[in-house]
């Protein structure tokens, strides 16, 4: 009961003590992205004066399904949502870093609106944006131009473009190819975080199954698993199906069409 | 048109002699480099900035006519007090900075500095030194043009009658300029902050290092720097980066506006694994496995006024290093029954692949049309290495027998892209392109069986030396935007592609039943052959209404269809086959949703999601072996379809400036189901099937995020986000009790405080918590590979501004992780201290 007493006491000192400390007069204020000191919303016309092919395919973007113009809830969706009120940018001529703020650096902005996503960039297994080694916009196109260039640019010179451009060694071109390939890699991945190891939805055999199960033959007993014309029974005890020996080359192979090696 | 011609000609001339006549009255600017440029440049005529959209010609005329009457008696007079810039000047000409600034002013006109303000635009000279009442800037600025005025009616307020004496009287007394000048070299300006920090971990330091991105023990350098020297005209060098233990990044950027800018870099940052395979504490490759993964960049730009921006470039990424598998490799049980192999032993793979890439980007506006064309050439080399267990002998903790596995692909792949984008109106806007890629490789595979010692061992010896890989295609876009009305957009898009991709290449099966007896080796040659004809359409369709109040409703549909043709063979071998398959693939995706906000302080928006994606496939050849009849696998299957259902809800409130909630849901469901064809009893294991459908997966999933963003007190800033997930996968595994259902939750926090102390002092705290229960309980039947865990991660901080140049940052972090499913061998706790100084000079 004492150390309860304690703990609450030190609190409520603590908290009274931050109070009595907020109203004295301090300068400073905690200012932190997308907030800029001093600026103020502009809305998007004023962004379309200097980058005119950005604001024009905007209402391309994901983001623009949102968008509500006439809303009081000011840059809610727009360009300063995630770039910051942009008065003193425009007030100073543009120019990189000027008052603004750069989503490309940081996912912060981002992350306002997608929590989700925030979430499974804290999960152990994720791509490091949140430790600042990636940022967003290396994988996902925020103006929405992706819909204007043909096939989203020259990344998409090969399948899976987004995922192709780091890496290459899981999609490049093989003799016998894995057609879930072709549907691209989240059907397997996680491409934010995973709480299993390369960032897999499932970490066992039901990732596999969920398109490579079949009606199984009246001889097969319940409890038995065939898959194609083998009997993977004892198989899928041992663990996960690209394990060693088996489908290791699960995103291709270039020497056996059942991807072992 | 041919008095107007002789307005503009007399025009001209006039404003020239005025012109000449204020330069050789205007003292000379000592050390002003582009004063004199500007001076050989007095000859143009007077015109400021025009308005976006406005033909040059035009608005010459415009000016001209108007011009010819403007009455300078209607000007406010100068004001009397002595200008200083900074006080007077200054804040006005910061308004007009929006357009007349940057690397592509209004007209070429620029007012960041005095001498590209007396050089004028591209159509001649604005301020006549000296002489207020006769400078195009201040008939502009006074609105005595009509069709002229500055700033613009849908621009800014126009200056008040004070505003204008002010520049009036600015340019009367010599156009005084006080600040430093974008023209005049300034002294270098450094940011640089040196870290060091050290941390400890009692525990699994290997998974620390893997789950947390960061090294163990010291760890410093620089967290960031930037060294910034503007030079004289307007040129200007930018150095930065971060030097940190594994982690570094410089680039380097000169630039001079209006000609281009030159950019190097190079930047490397390394991934760490674990390499105990993550599932039993008896075994470990004992190694530091790690993959640096970076690359170096240099390019150069044009970005001449009116010119075609240019940019061409080479960049080389590199990925160097080991990295762990989930090939884990079958560890036999003391008992001998099979039942009880479990694939534990870790693996890793030696990776070493370098990339060179060309670029060449072309971009220019002309006539009103957006013109971009990218071309890009790569150059790729890869080579892996793997061992991989063949098996664990029962209480042993190395592998009796190993396989080697030596991979490599060399290829080059050209690509272009062309874009075409064009306004055609107010509210229409169409674009296209196209993009052509080829590709051409060859790799070589090679499998080497080992015993336990890394000794050539008995076993399957294949390789691939000379298979050659090819691949084109070609891609065309078209899209067009509609406004048809204020409150109506509306998009479509068409995407047609083609695709052909071919392997060839030669492979031998070998056995070797004694390494030291290669007579004994078993040679199965064989040719390997595929060959992949893709052809598809995608449409898309965007709708988007805004014309109810504090609302917009959405709805997309995107359809794809996609035919393909695949041949896959090997000719001779233990599996020889052949497969020749004709499939259709349809994809559909709708979508519609709204947003609203219906009160000041609030946002609602939701949405709702179909996805669907279904494959028909059609065997016309199945032989295994060839010549006779299948089915081969996967050669049965007749088709898949995979379909979801989205709901998304997010709901903002903004009650008060302090305060900024969201709260999202997300439920999504997918359903997966396959066809497959009967297949023969006649086999040694008697597993026929007699084909048909099912449902080989379903998947439901559930996501709650909650956000708060608080600051009470303007010295307090406080932002949290919880979040919830609850998944759960059923697969048609026959009753299988080794494959058991994946399901479970997650759960997630991170909360981040800011506090102001005083004027010197802040205190910064965050915390990142998660935890899921993913746990699966048939070790008697199998792997159980889902996971329970708890992480927490806690850093608390002081940051103490000693002075204007000097702030230092102490901090303290405490990490935690807890895995009791793997047997709890992954834990780890952490302690870090940090120490940073951050230093700006001058």
């Amino acid at each position: 009961m004492f150390r309860r007493n304690f703990i609450l006491g030190v609190g409520l000192c603590a908290v009274t003590g931050a109070v009595l400390l907020s109203c004295s007069t301090v300068e400073r204020t905690v200012v932190v992205p997308v907030d800029i000191p001093g600026a103020t919303f502009v809305g998007n016309g004023a962004c379309y004066e200097c980058h005119t092919n950005f604001v024009r395919a905007f209402p391309f973007s994901p983001h623009a399904r949102v968008r509500v113009e006439t809303a009081d809830l000011k840059a809610s969706t727009g360009c300063e949502s995630c770039h910051g009120p942009g008065s003193k940018h425009a007030a100073v001529g543009g120019g990189r870093g000027q008052f603004i703020v750069n989503p490309g650096k940081t996912a912060s902005a981002c992350f306002e609106c997608h929590l989700q996503t925030r979430a499974e960039f804290a999960l152990p297994q994720r791509h490091p944006v949140a430790e600042g080694k990636m940022n967003c916009v290396q994988c996902h196109d925020p103006h929405g131009r992706d819909i204007l260039k043909p096939a989203r640019g020259l990344a998409m010179a090969r399948l899976n473009e987004s995922c192709a451009g780091c890496h290459r060694e899981q999609t490049k071109p093989v003799v016998y190819e894995h057609e879930a390939m072709r549907e691209g890699c989240t059907v397997c991945h996680q491409p934010h975080g995973s709480i299993n190891a390369k960032l897999l939805h499932q970490p066992d055999p039901n990732l596999c199954l969920r398109c490579h199960a079949q009606v199984q033959g009246p001889g097969v007993r319940p409890g038995d698993l065939v898959i194609g014309k083998v009997n993977h029974t004892l198989l899928v005890s041992r663990g996960a199906c690209w394990a060693s020996g088996c489908h290791t080359a699960v995103h291709g192979s270039n020497i056996n069409p059942h991807l072992l090696y | 048109m041919k008095p107007k011609r002789e307005a503009i000609s007399k025009l001209r001339s006039s404003r020239r002699e005025e012109a000449q006549t204020s330069r050789e009255s205007e003292p000379p600017h000592v050390g002003c480099y582009s004063f004199e440029r500007g001076s050989r440049r007095a000859g143009k005529p007077a015109l400021l900035g025009l308005r976006l959209g406005r033909a040059p010609l035009a608005l010459l005329v415009a000016f001209t006519v108007a011009g010819a009457a403007v009455d300078e008696s209607k000007l406010p007079p100068p004001a009397e007090t002595k200008i200083e810039f900074a006080r007077d000047i200054k804040p006005i000409l910061d308004r007009c900075l929006r357009c007349h600034s940057g690397d592509r002013p209004k007209s070429n006109f620029r007012l960041t500095d005095r001498a590209s303000a007396l050089k004028g635009g591209e159509n001649g000279v604005a301020i006549l030194s000296g002489q207020s009442a006769k400078s195009p800037l201040i008939h502009f600025v006074a609105g005595l043009v009509e069709d002229m005025e500055m700033p613009p009616p849908d621009k800014g307020a126009p200056l008040t009658t004070n505003e204008i004496s002010l520049l009036r009287a600015w340019i009367d007394q010599g156009v005084p300029w006080d600040e430093p000048s974008a023209n005049n070299r300034a002294a270098p300006s450094l940011k640089v902050t040196p870290g060091l920090s050290w941390t400890t971990v009692r525990g699994n330091a290997a998974k620390f290092r893997e789950l947390e991105w960061q090294p163990v023990g010291w760890n410093g350098g620089a967290e960031d720097f930037q060294l910034q020297q503007r030079l004289a005209d307007g040129r200007a060098v930018v150095i930065e980066g971060r030097a940190w233990r594994d982690d570094y990044r410089l680039s380097l950027e000169l630039r001079k506006p209006e000609l281009g800018f030159t950019r190097f870099g190079f930047e490397q940052f390394r991934k760490y694994y674990d390499d105990s395979g993550g599932y039993s504490a008896a075994f470990s490759l004992g190694r530091d496995l790690h993959l640096d993964i970076g690359r170096a960049w240099a390019e150069a730009g044009l970005t001449l006024p009116h010119w075609p921006r240019l940019v061409v470039g080479y960049e080389y990424q590199f990925k160097d290093g080991d990295k762990s598998m989930l090939t884990w490799g079958p560890v036999l049980p003391p008992t001998g029954n099979p039942r009880g192999i479990r694939s534990l032993y870790p693996s890793a793979k030696h990776i070493d692949e370098d990339t060179h890439i060309l670029r060449l980007d072309v971009s220019h506006d002309v006539a009103g049309y957006h013109l971009e064309d990218n071309l890009r050439t790569e150059f790729y080399r890869l080579t892996t290495s793997r061992t991989d267990a063949l098996f664990v002998l029962p209480g042993q903790t190395k592998p009796a027998a190993l396989l080697r596995v030596d991979e490599g692909q060399d290829h080059v792949q050209v690509a272009n892209t062309l874009r075409l984008e064009k306004e055609v109106a107010d509210w229409w806007f169409v674009s296209g392109g196209h993009l052509y890629s080829w590709l051409d490789g060859d790799a070589s595979i090679r499998l080497s069986p080992q015993d336990g010692t890394g000794q050539p061992g008995a076993g399957s010896a294949w390789s691939g030396n000379r298979i050659l890989l090819n691949e084109v295609s070609q891609v065309f876009n078209f899209n067009s935007q509609f406004r048809p009305a204020k409150p109506l957009t509306a998009s479509v898009g068409v995407q047609a592609e083609w695709r052909r991709q071919e392997a060839f290449g030669d492979a031998d099966f070998l056995e070797v039943l004694d390494p030291n007896d290669p007579s004994q080796n078993v040679s199965a040659p064989a040719v390997l052959r595929s060959q992949l004809d893709q052809t598809s359409v995608e449409e898309n369709v965007l709708l988007r209404y805004t014309g109810l109040p504090l609302t917009a409703l959405f709805a997309e549909a995107r359809l794809k269809q996609d035919e393909f043709t695949q041949f896959k063979e090997q000719d001779g071998g233990p599996h020889d086959f052949l497969l020749g398959t004709e499939a259709s693939t349809a994809w559909e995706e709708f979508r519609s949703g709204f947003s609203v906000s219906p009160w000041r302080r609030v946002s609602f928006t939701g949405q709702y999601k179909h996805r669907d994606h279904r494959t028909d496939y059609d065997h016309r050849r199945d032989e295994h072996p060839r010549g006779t009849p299948g089915p081969g696998y996967p050669g049965f299957i007749g088709d898949r379809r995979i379909a979801t259902d989205e709901l998304q809800a997010r709901l903002t409130t903004h009650p008060a400036t302090w305060l900024k909630t969201t709260l999202t849901y997300q439920w999504s469901t997918t359903q997966y189901r396959t066809t497959t064809d009967a297949t023969s009893p006649a086999d040694a294991f008697n597993d026929a099937t007699p084909g048909g459908a099912l449902t080989a997966g379903q998947y439901e999933a559930h996501a709650l995020s909650a956000g708060v963003t608080l600051s009470p007190f303007r010295r307090v800033y406080l932002t949290t986000m919880l979040s919830y997930q609850r998944t759960r996968l059923t697969t048609a595994d026959n009753g299988n009790r080794s494959v058991a259902p994946y399901r479970g939750d997650i759960y997630s926090a991170i909360s981040s405080l800011s506090y102001v102390l005083d004027n010197r002092t802040d205190l910064v705290a965050s915390y990142v918590f998660s935890r899921s229960g993913y746990g699966q309980s048939q070790q008697a039947d199998g792997l159980p590979l889902g996971i329970d865990y708890t992480r927490h991660g806690v850093q608390v901080g002081i940051v103490r501004r000693f002075s204007q140049r000097v702030t230092a940052r102490l901090q303290y972090g405490w990490f935690d992780y807890r895995e009791p499913s793997s047997g709890s061998f992954r834990n780890y706790t952490a302690h870090q201290v940090l120490a940073a100084l951050h230093v700006t000079w001058p």
